[in-house]
């Protein structure tokens, strides 16, 4: 296996497959950092450019595209409360909240180290596990994925530490917009009002830049406060502190298994894998309630987690040949057009090029770190910029990502209609991010409910007699008793400690 | 002096404008692309009818003095796309690719679709991609007389993944099971992708998808092919029995994929379209592309696609209402 590793490391470190790694990462970086510019479109449109390259060098740059994004995602999330991914929303939590702090510059390094963790670490999974472990994806069949969408939504609902009750709602509202588009089972739309834009369903891109951005700038121009604590500080502090880079190690290598064992799942991985993690921070934390006031640990943990989903999702790709992802799919695209099936037989026949690939992928994230490391200070500087410039060159690049979701101005009605319901829900204290969860995992709920019962013939006996969804129906049970009970026993306790 | 030399200046100008006006007339019809052709791909990048689209872009600029320019206009079953082209001026530097489902299919499913047949010229054909299904390499099932004769004999249900309803592998499995008379019952996926997976998982008994879909998962022994669900074998599995080998004349599912004008394109335009793209298809270049992504080349004039969707719309509307799709 070292052995492989070694010729892979010999054969990356050419002029053309470094050049390849080094523009998949440099783009990659890029297309995270701009919101609406997404890597699953950037990879496909750079498909045609590697007929120009060898299969080898094409999936080293389309590769680079996929983990490097998870890289950048991060940054307008702390710097504009701007998620640059969908799966950097959980980060726009704590990380904007360091950045109002001015301590932007620890959110970012955190970022940047996290996913450098993550990327590598996660690695080594993929190197020694690859095969084995894409075996158990395969274990998830409808019934499963039910399952473990349902204990999804359960763990994941209540994100922020609002009210059950309020969290709960603004999932119910995801779920609500997650029906509009086509009902997949029947092939028919729905909740469409007879625009075609919307047969395909809100795209979340627009979405999430108009909860979060768009709705930000309204209220910026409600308030007309300017920041002043950010204008004065140094450039020497936007840098991290020793005690800070310590918080960073721990939640980092938590979000790494998170991120690498949901990678292994169907679905939308990087996304959910972040929000698993920045719930598991906040469960482990020895004080859970600063959580959402800009604790470095809500930026690290889900940070790394995305990146650990990316290189997670690389394991039935390679390991079977079968993406679970978009991304991966175009990364299959990407080997199919250049004649190369992945798969046991991919690893076992063409070994030198799957170990050439893995062999990119350290450096590639040893090139991201150095990249996004010295780049830390200049964005962070961008919040020196007075909000009143600052505020309409955010909806600037809102208005340019939405329309080129899919070149329409339909992007950006969306986006506008968003930022209002975001103005609403900031007036009465909602946080939004559970919206996100129910939109995502709403829709895949109900596919899966459907696939299942036309399986079972209607029965909803083997939900629960099958061995994996069996056990994910208890724990989800197990935790809401856990939960409920958690919450009696608080409430009891409350008035007594007026008392006394 | 003076005047009479503002008035020859005056002249000349008129005259040149004279000429450039009468010029540029003639240059309309004949030498047509003076500015690039876009080419609207109602599918996302990186997918398989992009992939063609990025493929023809680029070898056309051997037979085209203008560039092709694909943009992905994705959405609504590609309900997005169509409705943009159909708005397109007919100036012939607006083109799309579309395949039969959105016009057979899709009108029937969806309401208010911003598009008809009847807003588009049909220029050429240019790829099929064929219904094929296949099973986990650990089924019982060795080949498509064994499947019939298990599922008969024990009285089993077979259930069958396929991409979407009303979509081409959706029909070509209904007809297929209703022909041989096996029981079935369809689950949906969303793409032809998470139900391969589901068949390698073993969730589903068989799927039903393209081949070129499949045959990375056939290569790589997740799967095997049983049956292709057309009258020709595919060139991916020409080992494998089609519908004219069983006897089943009248069961013919291909997704064919072909380009577009709006209504109203000359037919000078139309036929210079034609013609060059017809030798993009029989470029070398092209075909080894395309054969590189297991996706075969299948020419129509625009006759023969008007035709063809013509009767597939009737078909396609009597089945779906037959198995309860559609009032």
């Amino acid at each position: 296996m070292f052995e492989g590793l070694f010729e892979g490391f010999q054969n990356v470190l050419t002029l053309n497959n470094l050049f390849a790694c080094f523009i998949g990462c440099f783009v990659g970086t890029l297309v995270g950092v701009l919101p609406g510019l997404g890597p699953v479109p950037t990879m496909g449109l750079l498909l045609p450019f590697t007929f120009m390259l060898d299969p080898t060098g094409a999936i080293i740059m389309l590769a680079g595209i996929f983990y490097g994004a998870m890289y950048g995602g991060s940054t307008t999330s702390i710097l504009l409360n701007l998620p640059g991914e969908a799966a950097s929303v959980v980060t726009c939590l704590d990380g904007h909240e360091m950045a109002k702090k001015g301590r932007a510059g620890a959110a970012l390094a955190a970022s940047a180290i996290g996913s450098w963790i993550a990327g590598t670490l996660g690695l080594v999974g993929l190197m020694f596990f690859a095969v084995a472990l894409s075996k158990v994806a395969l274990l998830f069949g409808p019934i499963e994925c039910f399952a473990i969408t349902v204990l999804g939504i359960f763990l994941l609902g209540n994100l922020s530490g609002n009210k059950p009750s309020r969290s709960f709602l603004m999932v119910f509202i995801g779920i609500l917009f997650g029906c509009i588009g086509t009902d997949k089972t029947t092939g028919m739309s729905r909740f469409t009002f007879g625009s075609a834009d919307l047969i395909g369903g809100i795209d979340l891109v627009p979405m999430i830049m108009g909860l979060f951005g768009i709705a930000d700038v309204l209220m910026f121009l409600e308030n007309r406060k300017e920041n002043p604590s950010l204008a004065s500080v140094k450039f020497r502090d936007l840098y991290p502190k020793k005690e800070e880079l310590k918080r960073i190690i721990k939640p980092s290598l938590r979000g790494t298994v998170v991120g690498f064992l949901i990678g292994l799942l169907p679905g939308p991985a990087a996304v959910i894998s972040s929000f698993a993690s920045y719930k598991l921070e906040k469960k482990v934390s020895s004080n859970p309630d600063a959580f959402g006031t800009g604790v470095i640990e809500g930026v690290a943990g889900p940070e790394s987690a995305n990146n650990g989903a990316a290189v997670g999702s690389m394991v039935p790709l390679l390991g079977l040949g079968i993406p679970f992802a978009p991304a991966t799919a175009v990364l299959l695209s990407g080997f199919m057009i250049h004649g190369i099936t992945p798969g046991p037989l991919f690893i076992r026949d063409n070994s030198l090029m799957f170990w050439t690939i893995i062999a990119s992928m350290y450096i590639g994230n040893v090139i991201l770190v150095l990249l996004n490391l010295p780049l830390v200070g200049l964005f962070a500087s961008v919040l020196k910029i007075k909000t009143r410039i600052l505020m309409p060159i955010i909806v600037l690049v809102c208005l340019i990502g939405a329309y080129g979701v899919n070149n329409s101005v339909f992007g950006i009605f969306v986006m506008v209609f968003f930022g209002l319901v975001g103005y609403l829900f900031k007036k009465v204290n909602l946080d939004p991010s559970p919206l996100i969860v129910g939109f995502i995992l709403g829709p895949m709920i109900e596919i899966y409910t459907r696939q299942s019962l036309v399986l079972t013939n209607g029965s909803f006996l083997p939900f629960i007699t099958k061995p994996i969804s069996g056990s994910l129906f208890l724990i989800a049970l197990l935790l809401s008793v856990l939960t409920i009970m958690r919450n009696i026993a608080k409430k009891r306790n409350t008035p007594c400690d007026k008392k006394y | 002096m003076m005047k009479m030399r503002k008035i020859g200046l005056l002249l000349m100008i008129g005259m040149l404008c004279l000429q450039l006006f009468t010029f540029n007339i003639e240059v309309a019809a004949k030498n047509y692309p003076t500015k690039p052709i876009q080419l609207i791909c109602p599918w996302a990048a990186g997918g398989s009818t992009d992939l063609l689209c990025r493929t023809l872009a680029k070898v056309a600029p051997k037979y085209f003095p203008e560039p092709i320019v694909v943009i992905n206009r994705t959405g609504g079953a590609a309900a997005v796309g169509l409705g943009d082209a159909k708005r397109a001026k007919a100036d012939g530097y607006t083109i799309v690719i579309a395949s039969n489902p959105p016009f057979v299919s899709q009108p029937y499913l969806k309401k208010n679709l911003p598009y008809s047949l009847n807003d588009f010229t049909s220029i050429i054909g240019l790829s099929k991609e064929i219904c094929t299904m296949a099973v986990n390499t650990e089924s019982p099932w060795e080949n498509i007389d064994q499947l019939i004769e298990d599922a008969k004999k024990n009285n089993k249900t077979i259930t069958f993944g396929h991409s979407g309803v009303g979509l081409f592998p959706h029909l070509a499995a209904e007809s297929f099971f209703k022909a041989t008379g096996v029981q079935a019952r369809g689950v949906v996926f969303d793409g032809d992708g998470p139900a391969i997976t589901a068949a390698i998982g073993g969730h589903i008994d068989v799927v039903i998808a393209t081949a070129n879909g499949l045959v990375q998962q056939v290569k790589a022994g997740n799967l095997k092919a049983l049956v292709t669900l057309a009258q020709k074998r595919s060139m991916s599995f020409p080992d494998i029995p089609c519908m004219k080998d069983m006897g089943y004349d009248d069961i013919d599912f291909n997704i064919w994929k072909y380009l577009l004008v709006p209504k109203g394109t000359s037919d000078e335009i139309v036929k210079y379209l034609h013609d060059n793209f017809k030798k993009v298809i029989e470029d070398p270049e092209f075909i080894a592309g395309m054969n590189k992504m297991e996706m075969e080349i299948g020419y129509l004039t625009g006759k023969e696609i008007d035709n063809k969707l013509n009767k597939e719309y009737k078909l396609v509307g009597n089945m779906l209402k037959e198995l309860g799709f559609i009032k």
